[in-house]
């Protein structure tokens, strides 16, 4: 279908024009505790995981957050995707050779620069073996 | 004396350079004079490199008094924080990041030392580049030069701010999901992010190491072409980045459009969008046609999934690449007795909530029995929009659209609600999904006076076909300069 003189497209009459569903009561209630998608428990058990302390706010504000972010992720589950490959790669990646020299010599010093504790030639770390 | 010459484009200011009629100090000490007069209010910069700067600039004119020197000698430029420069602070607008000095550069910095290019200082952004508004900078938000009331889009907000406020000349930025287009609309300048793997990303702070590119922001498409040629090209340090040589992009700006066709997807044009960027582009498509162009309509039949898919990608990477932050070998620690209440406290310390919300995101998208369900199901979705493009590219050499469904936000607007913020993307992202190529240029204003961006899409290093065509439209354009 090309574009009419005018700038506008030739419409059918019968396409339908999408609104992202975005609007808050469109895509979740965020006052119905029956429309949590994730619970407290579930928020400590991934904030372990990601090795990140939360405060009681934080916890709180991320079982609503999560919640509202996974209702609206819900929409894939509109397509069919059952005889689809996934893409994990997209662009012209190829498998670069390179000789096997060293290129960074070593330098202690320069990498220690930014340790936040150390000692000698060493990052310094909480004692992990009793 | 003041001088305006940081009013001047690349070729502007290389045409004078290279003539002898100015030298890179007077230019570089033009464009820190005008950081100092207009930051305070704009705030583009974390850091401004003064001594460096200037430095740089007088190695640059000796390069130049010699004869021959590349395009971008002498050229001023912002540097967003995302980039490792040598000896120079890069924070990623993270309190975890606020005191790193890399001991190394990035490859793309390397390339513009070698090319004698001139680094005014590092610019805001969206920490660790997760947000559409620099509001997230964890060292206060960037305000838009064409109104300080509103946001200047993100995550690459400092660099377009300060290219659209004359700060600098040009600017570097990064686009995992529009972080380079969005911010080149609200702020009316151009911005084009490159086909994935096409600039390499050795030294750039990694977000979502799938969607990831490096591009540059400038006043004028040429200048974006100059930038690129210096950007792009092989380097085996980044085993994503592409063994194809890049071409001289500037050979590219013909002029000439006749023939080309011009897809204009039918989905891109959604219910509720702000009426004036309507018809901003439309009038773009009538000035393609004038200049012998055709426009066809289209399909991307599965945009409206695209940021579903993408906050599940995006964020699954990001919980992997952010795991390094750790508070053992650079960036904040907050002690503790044993290593892991060290990660947990440096974590909770270092990062700020919209990192936080990413990262819980991806790990829970990661985590056993939730895999499947979000993101390798989120990664087929990604199939069918890859497909989309390529099924619309057998009808069309380049795709034109909005770069945004509206002009720029208010500061504050969005930041109670995640969701609203993420729909400032709806139409960038299927872009990185698709690792296609995207320039963001004016093409109008709204009743405000605020700038409306025009995206035009490539095929996969398809970055000539955008930049010719941009760089047509652009000679029957002439873009507004903000008041400041």
């Amino acid at each position: 279908m090309k574009e009419s003189e005018n700038g506008t497209v030739a419409r059918t009459g019968n396409e339908r024009r999408w609104k992202p569903d975005f609007a808050p009561a469109a895509c979740y209630d965020s006052g119905s505790m029956s429309q949590k998608r994730i619970s407290r428990e579930q928020v400590l058990h991934v904030a372990e995981l990601a090795r990140i302390e939360l405060t009681e706010a934080e916890q709180r504000q991320l079982e609503t957050d999560l919640s509202n972010i996974l209702g609206y992720i819900e929409k894939l589950n509109q397509l069919d995707t059952s005889a689809v490959e996934p893409t994990f790669q997209v662009g012209d990646p190829g498998t670069p050779w390179r000789d096997d020299v060293v290129t960074n010599h070593p330098d202690p010093d320069a990498m220690l620069q930014n340790a936040p504790a150390r000692e000698g030639r060493l990052f310094k770390v909480p004692k992990i073996i009793e | 004396m003041t001088s305006d010459l940081y009013k001047l484009t690349i070729a502007e200011a290389h045409a004078r350079l290279s003539r002898g009629e100015i030298s890179s100090r007077e230019l570089t000490r033009a464009c820190l004079d005008r950081i100092a007069a207009v930051d305070s209010r704009v705030h583009a910069f974390l850091s401004v490199i003064e001594d460096q700067a200037l430095a740089q600039a007088d190695d640059a004119d000796a390069r130049l008094r010699a004869g021959s020197a590349p395009t971008l000698c002498g050229i001023p430029l912002g540097i967003k924080d995302i980039f490792c420069t040598r000896g120079i602070r890069t924070t990623c607008a993270s309190r975890i990041l606020e005191n790193f000095v890399p001991p190394f550069d990035a490859t793309v910095i390397e390339r513009l030392r070698a090319a004698g290019a001139v680094f005014l200082g590092k610019t805001n952004m969206d920490e660790f580049a997760m947000g559409s508004s620099t509001e997230n900078s964890a060292f206060g938000p960037t305000r838009n030069p064409f109104d300080l009331e509103r946001v200047p889009g993100g995550s690459s907000g400092g660099s377009a701010a300060a290219v659209a406020a004359d700060e600098c000349i040009a600017a570097l930025g990064t686009d995992t999901g529009g972080s380079i287009r969005l911010p080149a609309a609200f702020c009316g300048i151009v911005g084009i992010k490159p086909t994935y793997s096409r600039v390499s990303r050795y030294g750039v702070i990694a977000y979502a190491s799938s969607l990831d590119q490096v591009g540059p922001f400038t006043k004028t498409v040429r200048d974006a072409a100059v930038m690129l040629h210096a950007l792009a090209g092989v380097d085996p340090r980044d085993s994503t980045c592409s063994a194809r040589s890049a071409p001289d992009y500037t050979k590219a700006l013909t002029g000439e459009v006749k023939n080309l066709r011009i897809g204009v997807p039918r989905e891109y044009f959604v219910e509720g969008m702000q009426p004036e960027v309507e018809r901003a582009i439309r009038a773009a498509l009538a000035s393609y046609r004038e200049l012998g162009a055709e426009t066809v309509e289209i399909s991307l039949p599965h945009t409206e999934y695209a940021i579903a898919a993408y906050y599940l990608i995006a964020t699954a990477e990001a919980s992997a690449n952010l795991a390094r932050y750790d508070g053992v070998r650079y960036g904040l620690r907050v002690d503790a007795a044993d290593h892991i209440e060290l990660y947990n406290r440096s974590r909770d310390a270092g990062f700020g909530a919209e990192v936080k919300r990413r990262i819980m995101l991806g790990t829970f998208a990661l985590s056993a029995g939730y895999y499947d369900a979000y993101y390798l199901k989120a990664q087929k979705v990604r199939t069918l929009i890859r497909r989309d493009f390529e099924q619309a590219f057998e009808h069309c050499d380049l795709i034109a659209t909005p770069t945004t469904p509206a002009t720029a936000f208010k500061i504050g607007e969005r930041t109670a609600d995640p969701l609203q913020m993420y729909l400032s993307d709806i139409f960038t992202i299927s872009v990185n999904l698709a690792g296609l190529p995207g320039l963001a240029m004016p093409c109008g204003y709204d009743d405000r006076g605020l700038p409306i961006g025009l995206q035009l899409i490539g095929p996969p290093f398809g970055e000539e076909i955008i930049l010719r065509a941009g760089d047509a439209f652009e000679r029957v354009f002439t873009p507004r300069r903000p008041e400041l």
